[in-house]
């Protein structure tokens, strides 16, 4: 009868209960406790418990494009910042804004954001041909997934890509959440 | 002879009708009359300790697994519940935590072992409200909490090797800003 005495171990779905309503960082804490917590914060199930639990539109993506002075290539930023610490310092600066969030600096561009999850396209052009090619960013727990396959285009092909980089922006968010 | 027993029939007959009529006003009658009037009832619950109990319906209403029972038979005040997963000790949390509507400065006085207890007995009672105030209320004791402490709350063994574990702390780095120490 008295199986549960001074120590009682719960069950999994209990502790993926009571590890849902913890914040994100605390979550990425957890990794370290166990290979099963390690593989929990990417178990789909749980990813969606916590996105439910997680209070939504907390944080807000600024981008903007620091034009080179010196003709090199044009630098494109993105800064994930928590829209109350706008509210709260009204006359931050990007230099400010630089600190507290880390900026990325590639030379991505942002095509679109779904849930939590930032997707981001390179590419490079060259004379007879261009190249893209796409990313998943999730900025709450850091992780960037591999570059997608390159895509390459003849330039006399083709000559505006918008379509092409609006249906993967459609197909990203048509599609479930998840680690990335 | 025969009459006399016949009208004290007549008069038994008399008395079980207006007691029908009565049962039958209460449940005909409005629904927060009906609720009021079962308030104070209580419904017996025996713990896995052998304990009996008499626990408030209200309370009792929580309890989605016998809330069928009560649903699905004609109880009366003999008919007794066995919660053989929940010993008394916990049952008595239990009712203190619903009756304190579910105050979180009262879980802070739970001890961890208690705290787990509940979940699972509200898990097997199927006690919803109860569910999620004692899961966020176990949450917020891990919250900010070490790696090491979670292990001994949860008794989870720890089945990284030292260079692993050293590897994802590396990795996951800037998760580790501002823990507290124990």
């Amino acid at each position: 009868m008295s199986s549960t005495q001074n120590s009682c171990v719960l069950p999994e779905n209990m502790l993926m209960e009571i590890l849902s309503w913890l914040p994100l960082k605390e979550v990425v804490q957890l990794r370290c406790v166990s290979k099963v917590r390690n593989h929990l914060v990417s178990d789909p199930a749980f990813v969606k418990l916590h996105f439910q639990r997680s209070p939504k539109n907390t944080h807000i993506l600024l981008t903007f494009v620091d034009t080179a002075d010196d003709g090199a290539q044009d630098r494109n930023y993105a800064v994930i910042c928590p829209i109350q610490d706008l509210l709260d310092n009204p006359s931050s600066t990007l230099e400010t804004l630089h600190r507290n969030n880390r900026p990325f600096n590639r030379s991505y561009t942002v095509l679109g954001v779904c849930n939590g999850l930032v997707c981001l396209q390179d590419s490079s052009t060259e004379e007879v041909f261009s190249e893209y090619w796409f990313r998943i960013w999730n900025p709450a727990i850091r992780a960037m997934s591999k570059d997608s396959p390159h895509i390459r285009f003849r330039n006399s092909d083709y000559k505006d890509v918008s379509w092409f980089r609006s249906a993967v922006a459609g197909v990203m968010c048509g599609e479930d959440e998840g680690a990335a | 002879m025969a009459e006399r027993g016949e009208s004290s029939e007549a008069v038994m007959l008399k008395k079980t009708e207006e007691e029908k009529l009565r049962k039958g006003k209460m449940i005909v009658g409005d629904e927060s009359k009906a609720g009021y009037e079962e308030e104070g009832k209580k419904v017996k619950l025996v713990t896995s300790d052998g304990v009996t109990m008499e626990v408030e319906i209200s309370i009792v209403k929580e309890m989605e697994i016998i809330q069928t029972f009560i649903g699905a038979t004609d109880t009366d005040d003999s008919f007794i519940f066995p919660i053989s997963n929940v010993s008394s000790h916990i049952l008595n949390q239990i009712i203190e935590l619903v009756k304190g509507e579910y105050d979180q400065e009262l879980a802070k006085k739970l001890s961890h072992d208690e705290l787990k207890e509940i979940l699972v007995a509200a898990n097997y009672l199927n006690m919803k409200t109860l569910f999620h105030f004692i899961a966020t209320a176990i949450a917020n004791v891990i919250q900010n909490k070490s790696v090491e402490f979670v292990r001994d709350f949860f008794g989870i063994v720890n089945d990284f090797t030292e260079e692993e574990e050293a590897e994802l702390r590396k990795t996951n780095a800037w998760a580790f800003e501002g823990v507290d120490e124990d």
